[in-house]
């Protein structure tokens, strides 16, 4: 047995219910005491985006859903306030749009040198409450020494993108688990949770989970 | 490079709560959350 029940998660830095799922789940974790082993996997959402996108989050995704701009808005309202009631501070209107391939290899860097999950909450920090750019080397290197990663290291990585095929990989195993939606929680490998659930929900699967590896020692 | 580890079924537990699939992650206006799982739309 590992140190904790282990989890695999499915996001991308550029899901709104990923951010507002993580917090649910860190929550969910904190009530049940379980001790966890977190490992952030990667999911492109919209790999045709931009580096960078001219234009704000309501426009583009206007544009895309082909909604009207005010009713974008108040969608965009909904989620800041869900958002909100997790103690996150979206603030769309800063949001820059960007391609996060380059965000995902920081991520697998990041796992490379121990700080994945430090480096997931720098990227989803930087997104949706800072509104800064998380599509670009020289960003995302500076993200990376927030999170306490090398940045000459980091920097190589990510220019020679030495872990675009990391990025494939967990994208592969997500089609083959049938995952279509994120974020999504794989717990001990068997159990499956889709969706930004309540903290109950992933309070009684860890619990579930637990028991059962009690159960079998 | 890593290699996809093996896969085996995953047992999904409980109804699946809010995603996003590509562009489309928002709550429609009717407030209700796209069921992943089957694609239709189910109550928030």
């Amino acid at each position: 047995m590992t140190d904790g029940v282990k989890i695999d998660i499915w996001s991308d830095v550029a899901c709104p219910w990923c951010y507002i799922g993580k917090r649910r789940f860190e929550e969910g974790a904190r009530r049940t005491g379980v001790p966890v082993q977190v490992e952030y996997h990667s999911f492109e959402l919209s790999p045709d985006t931009p580096e960078t996108y001219a234009g704000s989050t309501a426009e583009f995704l206007s544009a895309h859903k082909g909604l009207p701009v005010a009713d974008v808005h108040r969608m965009l309202d909904q989620v800041t306030a869900i958002a909100a009631s997790v103690g996150l501070h979206y603030d769309f209107d800063t949001v820059i749009h960007t391609k996060t391939l380059l965000a995902h290899e920081l991520l697998h860097a990041a796992k490379a040198q121990g700080r994945q999950l430090e480096a997931a909450e720098v990227l989803f920090r930087a997104y949706f409450e800072q509104g800064r750019h998380v599509g670009r080397i020289d960003d995302l290197v500076e993200l990376g020494v927030e999170a306490g990663l090398d940045p000459d290291a980091t920097r190589a990585a990510l220019e020679s993108h030495e872990y675009v095929g990391d990025v494939q990989a967990d994208i592969a195993q997500a089609v083959a688990y049938g995952i279509r939606g994120v974020p999504f929680f794989v717990i001990d490998g068997r159990y499956g949770v889709s969706g930004a659930q309540d903290p109950d929900v992933f309070a009684d699967a860890l619990r579930q989970v637990a028991a059962e590896q009690e159960s079998v020692r | 490079m890593t290699e996809p580890g093996p896969i085996r079924p995953l047992t999904l537990l409980g109804v699946t709560g809010p995603v996003c699939e590509g562009d489309d992650c928002l709550l429609p206006a009717d407030g209700s959350v796209t069921d992943s799982s089957t694609g239709a739309r189910a109550a928030s």
